[in-house]
């Protein structure tokens, strides 16, 4: 690792990286906004200049973009020279000239990247005394509001949602200082990753449209990490609440996973969380319905629910009835693919997808089923350009010299696909659905050092995942990587459900927990017991309804498609606050676990498969220096004011028995374990920029195994 | 062709006709590219080092010098392109339009040359868009030569209409601008002939420097040299604009001075118009008065002085004429063709102009002075992301230093006090 000398410190930083985002690692403050960490740099918005010296004698030194500057063994800047620091301050001057001066009501104030670098750079008197440039905005669709008067022009914008994402109809227009992005014209941004350009532009442009709808700022939300509950890639992602409702959902960086992005469906499809929840009894207060030996009653398991939920069930009903209520054909291709996962527990996260020199892709349409998976081939192609431009000596960093440098698609993508997809023009070689001629790829496959083979269970083709195996059987090298329908199918597999369409009595009465699919399931069965978070059709139906809590108000462990566990946390708890299923299915059939752990350490030793995450999950009672982590931030505000009306009092927190989380700002708020962060803070860093000097990221526990013979 | 004392003009035709591809060839024309041809690439990449050729896109760089940076031999991409810069949107710079429009086979046989020296396979002719008839007459000679089996060979050649913009005459702006990119400026390194236009090695020049390839063949490299007065080799298309008598383009040796260029060639100033300034070559170069009429215009003098002589198509600034008036004509063009790339030059032209706006209006303040000067300062070269600011900071840094009681008259008289005058 080289050393560089920054206002004559030493720092050990990364090996190819460049000097900003080398001090910026290291906690210094230096300001920038053209760069992010996953676009690279392109030197335009000169916000990031240091001085660079020639060597320890040099003492005039020549300014430089530090983004544009490889950091090099024995290098040597200064970020305090006044040169640069003036030079810096010229530029947030400049920025300014144009921008509103609305901070106190624009969306962005509070998590305003441009506010961090204007107070860094201490700006604060105004110059120029001209009339503002104004625009026009657009109307961009149901998740994103536009206010162009707050550009920058640093141009992140369209790097993201073009060059990174793909996406056609989001433009940089015009020139000089009238540059303008947007659309061609008014609607809805096309691409499904639009959410992401929230979080990289670093003003108050891209805003997110049902979070400025409730007028929220940053300090005030409540967060905890949690995981998307939209697909089963499980990406890493941080709910905010207040006043009793989920506001918005904003990345949680996990490298192995999801990284700096997110896709739409999970950024936005939150507001389920808000519906009329169901509402529940204690069970003293209710009287069963059904039979009251469960062992005469069914349990249909969800691949929705957590672990913890369907390992309740299981245990209330009895293995033997224990079943999963996917149609048939998703069960067996569910089984299936565990079955392979078995024999082949090599599983390939998304970075592995990033990183592969050969994805194949059997029949999925990943930018509907697994979006993350669709970006991170995009993602793949570049770096493959990177690589190939580093033999130019164009540092990877140097985002426009690479795409400059490269035009010629990479030898990566191999689909077998019959439908257009949105990958199509990243192809390169395809295949029909009967895969044929599957023999002329098998040379390229051996051929390649780390392939991924990525199948799924969204065409319902048993002939498909069989494909992926004899290609894995062909290629040990390769990774299988399995779109499955839901967030835990994978956690519900292991715990080996029988399939609903082998009931063999129908009529039979049923305990269905948080069902995805609706009345034709139900229509197998008898009367039948309900739990799930909101009111529906099924609930009207139901013998009897507990309202349980969503994946936003409770703890609980998912499996990814990988076989990965996480943990997700609850994130508040309602007014009227609802047991988590696998409580109120405790409480049925009158087991004693106090807390998810209890639950979990049974779990553990009866499913030895789970339990190298259980060991290393953070038990309830973990604590840093003797406090909780506060889910709150430091500075949450009227907190003493919003109740008021009912009680002059603060209520008292509620104790949190799942997690060593706290409903409360009181509380540990310095670093802390990956795993559970859920913001990103850094004195003078209040936008998500700051987890640029995060130094370790969450990874959860990949659990398959070969299985013994 | 024989040696003569204007290889570049002296068979362009008085009526304003294009000079054919007959007449060329009876002009000698297209026979320096078949000897061309029989060197080795590299001795003709020599040869162009060797006769001191520097760019006349304005930098004066050793044209020799770019041609060797492109990557030669076997390991080497087949594909390599040959750009001719035509932009010339430079303010007071109309020197490239003279052999366009009126020599287009002479530039055609120039770039054949290059693309031989370099090994380039394709050819662009990057055209200024409001230049309609020299793209009409570039048009006819490339169908010409490609008509008469000159292109088409090893050499395919393409005449692009810019789509209109300023920064399309730098370098890399324009490359991206082919390639049907936004027309913003990349960074260097990776420079154009190694990481050039779709990534290939590609060779950028200026019609002018382009246009002396052929006689540099025919002649040789000491012949080229001898042309000049000064260190500077070859003779230099001096364009003058502004109240003189006789505003034109003339082809005179390297290194002539404004001076003669002004009292001799330009006929003087017009009655009743005193020399004030002037701007050596187009709007991006400094202000020069009267102390600097007897430098030789040429690239090494003028660097020793530390200043630029450009394109050296001069534009003159008389007494009579509004200076704060002037420099408002100028910064208001470098700002509205600002790419709006980097920081500086995007908002810090807009200021600049705003203010000198106010001037205009009789609204100018004792701060705007210091606004401006602290502008020129940060606008000057290292701050941006290419030329074009620096380019706009040096007739506004020079401007503040010799027209400052001009600035202050219209802060006094709260006027233009030219507003009277007939420009
Ligand atoms: C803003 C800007 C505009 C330019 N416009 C032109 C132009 O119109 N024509 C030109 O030949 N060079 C222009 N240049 C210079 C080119 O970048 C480049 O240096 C030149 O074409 C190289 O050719 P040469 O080596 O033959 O001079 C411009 C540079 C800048 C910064
Ligand atoms: S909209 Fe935002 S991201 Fe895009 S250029 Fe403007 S400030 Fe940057
Ligand atoms: S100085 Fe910057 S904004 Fe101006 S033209 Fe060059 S790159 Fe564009
Ligand atoms: S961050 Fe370096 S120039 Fe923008």
């Amino acid at each position: 690792m080289p050393t560089i000398f920054i206002d004559n410190k030493p720092y050990e930083v990364k090996e190819g990286q460049n000097v900003l985002h080398a001090a910026v690692s290291h906690g210094l403050n230096l300001p920038y906004f053209c760069w992010h960490p996953a676009l690279g740099s392109v030197g335009s918005c000169r916000q990031c200049a240091v001085q660079c010296f020639k060597d320890e004698n040099d003492t005039q030194g020549r300014m430089v973009m530090s983004c544009m500057t490889p950091a090099t063994e024995g290098s040597r800047f200064s970020i305090e020279h006044p040169n640069a620091k003036s030079f810096r301050a010229d530029v947030i001057e400049w920025m300014m000239i144009n921008h509103p001066h609305d901070c106190p009501v624009c969306d962005e104030g509070g998590e305003c990247h441009l506010q961090d670098m204007t107070v860094m750079t201490g700006h604060n008197k105004r110059r120029y005394r001209f009339k503002k440039r104004t625009f026009k905005n657009q109307n961009l669709g149901p998740n994103i509001h536009h206010e162009m008067n707050r550009c920058i022009t640093c141009y992140r914008c369209v790097r993201f949602y073009r060059d990174v994402a793909g996406g056609e109809d989001l433009h940089a227009f015009s020139s000089a200082d009238n540059a303008y992005f947007g659309r061609f014209e008014d609607g809805a941004l096309e691409s499904e990753f639009s959410g992401n350009l929230v979080e990289v532009c670093p003003t108050g442009v891209f805003t997110d449209k049902i979070f400025r709808a409730s007028y929220t700022r940053k300090w005030d939300l409540q967060t905890a990490p949690s995981i998307c509950q939209q697909c089963s890639l499980g990406c890493n992602m941080s709910p905010g609440e207040r006043l009793g409702k989920i506001r918005r959902i904003q990345n949680r960086f996990n490298p192995d996973i999801n990284g700096y992005f997110l896709c739409d469906k999970g950024r936005f499809g939150h507001q389920w969380v808000n519906n009329t929840p169901l509402p529940t009894k204690p069970i003293s207060e209710i009287t069963w319905p059904l039979n009251d030996d469960k062992s005469q009653v069914i349990g249909i398991a969800s691949p929705k629910a957590s672990l913890e939920a369907n390992y309740a069930l299981r245990k209330l009903v009895g293995a033997e009835n224990f079943y999963d209520a996917q149609p048939k054909g998703d069960y067996l291709l569910a089984e299936r693919v565990l079955e392979i996962l078995e024999q082949y527990p090599e599983t390939a996260s998304v970075e592995d997808v990033r990183q592969a020199d050969l994805v194949l892709v059997l029949g999925e349409d990943l930018t509907k089923t697994a979006p993350m998976l669709a970006l991170a081939i995009r993602q793949n192609l570049y770096r493959h350009w990177q690589e190939k431009a580093d033999k130019s000596k164009i540092p990877a960093w140097d985002d426009l010299a690479v795409r400059n440098a490269e035009h010629e698609l990479p030898d990566v993508l191999y689909m077998v696909h019959n439908a257009p997809t949105k990958l199509d023009g990243l192809v390169s070689q395809r295949m029909s659905l009967d895969f044929e001629q599957i023999s002329d790829w098998i040379p390229r496959i051996r051929a390649a050092k780390n392939p991924v083979i990525i199948a799924g269970t969204s065409l319902k083709s048993r002939p498909l995942i069989d494909l992926s195996k004899e290609l894995r059987a062909l290629a040990p090298q390769a990774k299988l990587c399995y779109v499955l329908p839901e967030v835990n199918s994978m956690g519900l597999a292991l715990l080996k459900p029988k399939s609903l369409s082998d009931l063999k009595s129908p009529g039979v009465e049923a305990i269905s927990l948080e069902p995805s699919l609706k009345s034709d399931v139900m229509a197998k069965v008898g009367d039948f017991a309900l739990i799930d978070a909101f009111e529906s059709e099924l609930s009207k139906r139901a013998a009897i309804a507990f309202g349980c809590a969503s994946f936003a108000e409770s703890t609980g462990t998912v499996i990814n498609n990988e076989g990965r566990a996480q943990r997700y946390y609850s994130v508040f708890e309602r007014e009227n606050k609802r047991p988590e299923s696998w409580r109120i299915l405790r409480d049925l059939g009158g087991f004693s676990w106090q807390n998810i752990d209890e639950l979990c350490g049974d779990m553990g030793r009866e499913f030895p498969v789970f339990e190298p995450f259980f060991a290393k999950a953070h038990h309830a009672d973990f604590r840093v220096h003797g406090e909780r982590i506060s889910r709150q931030t430091l500075v949450a505000s009227g907190r003493t004011a919003v109740n008021t009306h009912l009680s002059m009092h603060e209520p008292t927190p509620r104790v949190d028995q799942d997690s060593p989380l706290a409903y409360s700002m009181e509380g540990y708020h310095g670093d802390m374990p990956p795993d559970l962060a859920s913001s990103y803070w850094r004195p003078g860093w209040n936008s998500v920029q700051a987890l640029n000097a995060l130094s370790h990221a969450p990874s959860g526990v990949k659990l398959l195994r070969r299985r013994s013979v | 062709m024989s040696a003569t004392k204007k290889p570049l003009t002296q068979h362009i035709r008085t009526d304003g006709e294009m000079i054919g591809f007959q007449e060329y060839i009876q002009l000698g024309g297209y026979q320096a590219v078949q000897k061309a041809k029989q060197m080795a690439p590299q001795d003709v990449t020599k040869l162009v080092s060797d006769s001191g050729l520097g760019g006349r896109g304005g930098a004066g760089f050793s044209t020799g010098f770019k041609m060797s940076a492109v990557p030669m031999g076997d390991d080497a991409s087949k594909t390599k392109y040959l750009i001719c810069n035509a932009d010339e949107m430079e303010p007071g710079t109309f020197k490239d339009r003279l052999l366009l429009e009126c020599h287009p086979h002479q530039l055609i046989e120039g770039m054949m040359i290059s693309a031989h020296a370099i090994q380039a396979t394709v050819a662009y002719i990057f055209v200024r868009g409001e230049y309609k008839l020299s793209i009409q007459r570039l048009e006819h000679a490339v169908q010409e030569a490609y008509a008469q089996g000159l292109l088409g060979q090893g050499l395919e050649m393409y005449v692009h209409a810019s789509a209109g913009r300023y920064i399309c005459g730098e370098e890399t702006a324009l490359l991206n601008a082919l390639e049907g990119k936004r027309a913003t400026p990349r960074a260097k390194p990776p420079f154009p002939q190694t990481v050039g236009l779709w990534g290939k090695p590609t060779l950028v020049n200026n019609v002018e420097t382009l246009s002396c390839l052929p006689h540099i063949v025919n002649h040789g490299a000491e012949w080229f040299k001898s042309l000049s007065k000064t260190a500077d080799a070859g003779t230099k298309l001096y364009g003058l604009s502004g109240h003189v008598n006789n505003p034109g383009l003339f082809e005179l040796p390297m290194g002539t001075t404004a001076r003669e260029l002004i009292e001799v060639h330009a006929g003087g100033m017009k009655d009743g118009r005193k020399f004030r300034a002037l701007l050596p070559g187009g709007a991006s170069t400094d202000f020069w008065l009267e102390d600097k009429l007897d430098v030789p215009m040429d690239f090494s003098s003028t660097a020793k002085i530390r200043t630029r002589m450009g394109t050296g198509t001069i534009i003159i600034l008389d007494d009579k004429t509004c200076p704060v008036g002037m420099l408002l004509s100028l910064e208001r063009f470098f700002k509205q063709e600002s790419c709006g790339w980097c920081t500086p030059c995007r908002d810090g032209l807009t200021w600049v102009e705003k203010i000198l706006q106010a001037f205009e209006n009789g609204e100018g303040r004792e701060e705007d002075i210091e606004q401006l000067e602290r502008h020129a300062r940060l606008l000057g070269p290292g701050s941006t992301f290419c030329a074009l600011a620096p380019g706009a900071a040096s007739p506004l840094g020079t401007g503040m230093k010799y027209f400052k009681e001009e600035f202050l008259k219209h802060i006094d008289e709260k006027r233009c006090p030219y507003a009277n005058h007939l420009h």
